[in-house]
């Protein structure tokens, strides 16, 4: 009995949780609908026409088989290449504090100088293409997981390194039980924000100097001025961000976190 | 089994253990009262090997010790029975024996059916059996529990007391047991061992 009250008070939250969603994407819509209405098209596309050009172009023969393939696979490998740096480097740097405070410069530079000459040195090194991409975002990202990695590498608790001490606990046990689950919270975090930074610096990229892709396709909308195209771009690129957020770093980071209190199963 | 041979333990400046001498020999269980800060835990640590005397020698003889510390100390992501086998795994023996030992700690310590339930989910008198049974299941001949039991409701304490006697007298475990309650001490220890100003009395 009182089970059922508790399932029926969870499902009404989550109703009421979906509910607050969909008032916030609808009141999104309607300012939307509302400025398009009230400035000229030329500057902003209606949801309509937008939604429209974004029909249009997933069905362009060219578009999904060759530019969202190709940024999709520079997301995957900047993403992937940046965190996989910063994790290592975060992980010696959290065991060495010499090394760590060797890296910090390098940390600095990297988190402070504007992306846009980032981009502009790699054009410079690299040139136009993949490699250039590639190597943009795994550098302008990996700091962000190696920053998340140290915090979680400071943030393991020491009493129970003494417990583990105690116990005698081989270091693979202890990395396996104790570090790397205490390195996964901050971690998750971390990787949801490279993740979607990593769909930002690729189109960035690829509008300043690309010519496939995503980034390349909305340069010669604005080139063209074609508007609706624009939007509709803005709003496939919010989607990716969305989808992969959602699919798989949500779901990953509940099962990772099961052991929460709070953590709504 | 233990023996302390003069030993001092300094902090920085503070001196916390100051020439002090004592041994237990195997089997034996002894109680340890002493105001909070005197320096109790610090003596379970060196035992423990975890800390090192400033001067003076602690010679242990134990080859499997278990510890309850004052907080249960339990790893948040693994399930009670995950954490009670660790130290099982941890002296490679395989899974499945281990958690037949595990389960069999849980079932004799009142909490079965929480075998997968995380720490967080659990009690604090509950996670503190769990870290009891942690400490049982590798068959201590050594064991050290440092406040355990502190703000456990008498009614559980009283339980758990019960079933520790009865397993140390079966398994003619060693025993140190520090708390700052007599009547606790009287209970469970044959000997008590009064902790005041860096000295034993
Ligand atoms: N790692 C440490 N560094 C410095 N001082 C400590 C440390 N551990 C304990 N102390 C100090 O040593 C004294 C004894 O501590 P402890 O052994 O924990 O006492 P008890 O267990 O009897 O309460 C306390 O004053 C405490 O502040
Ligand atoms: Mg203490």
């Amino acid at each position: 009995m009182r089970e059922h009250g508790c399932r029926a008070m969870k499902i009404s939250e989550k109703l009421l949780a979906v509910l607050c969603s969909a008032t916030g994407i609808l009141l999104l819509l309607f300012l939307w609908q509302l400025a398009s209405e009230t400035m000229s098209g030329l500057v902003i596309a209606s949801p309509e026409d937008t939604f429209q050009a974004f029909g249009k172009i997933l069905t362009r023969t060219d578009f999904l088989s060759s530019h969202f393939c190709i940024s999709m696979q520079r997301i995957f490998f900047g993403v992937t290449l940046g965190a996989a740096a910063g994790f290592v480097l975060g992980i010696l740097a959290g065991v060495s504090r010499p090394f760590r405070l060797m890296l910090e410069p390098f940390r600095w530079v990297l988190m402070s100088v504007p992306a846009v000459i980032v981009i502009m040195v790699s054009m410079l090194w690299f040139g136009m293409g993949s490699i250039m991409v590639v190597f943009i975002t795994s550098v302008l990202l990996s700091p962000i997981i190696y920053v998340s990695t140290i915090e979680g590498m400071s943030s393991v608790d020491p009493d129970l390194l003494e417990m583990a001490a105690i116990y005698r606990f081989s270091l693979w046990i202890k990395i396996r039980d104790i570090y790397l689950m205490s390195i996964a919270a901050p971690l998750a975090s971390g990787v949801a924000i490279v993740v979607g930074n990593g769909v930002r610096v690729v189109i960035l990229s690829e509008v300043l100097g690309a010519n496939e892709g995503i980034g390349y396709v909305l340069s010669s909308a604005r080139t063209n001025l074609d508007i609706p195209d624009l939007y509709a771009l803005v709003l496939l690129s919010l989607l990716i961000v969305g989808i992969t957020d959602f699919f798989l770093l949500k779901p990953a980071q509940r099962r990772l976190m099961r052991w929460r209190v709070r953590s709504d199963d | 089994m233990i023996e302390f041979d003069r030993v001092t333990k300094k902090y920085k400046d503070l001196t916390v253990l100051d020439d002090v001498s004592f041994s237990i020999s195997r089997g034996e269980v002894v109680g340890m009262s002493g105001q909070s800060g005197v320096g109790k835990s610090t003596i379970l640590k060196l035992i423990a090997g975890i800390l090192q005397p400033s001067s003076g020698r602690v010679r242990i003889q134990a080859s499997r010790l278990g510890y309850v510390f004052q907080e249960s100390r339990l790893i948040s992501w693994k399930t009670a029975l995950g954490n009670v086998t660790l130290p099982l795994r941890a002296r490679g023996i395989c899974p499945y024996e281990a958690s037949a030992t595990g389960r069999r700690l849980m079932d004799w310590l009142g909490l079965h059916g929480f075998e997968d339930t995380f720490p967080a989910r659990l009690s604090g008198g509950m996670q503190q059996r769990v870290a009891l049974a942690r400490a049982l299941a590798i068959k201590p001949d050594l064991l050290l529990m440092d406040e355990p039991f502190n703000g456990l409701d008498p009614h559980l304490k009283d339980n758990i007391f019960n079933l520790l006697e009865k397993k140390i007298e079966k398994d003619l475990t060693t025993v140190l047991y520090v708390s700052h309650y007599l009547e606790e001490l009287s209970r469970l220890a044959s000997r008590t061992i009064h902790f005041k100003g860096g000295k034993l009395t």
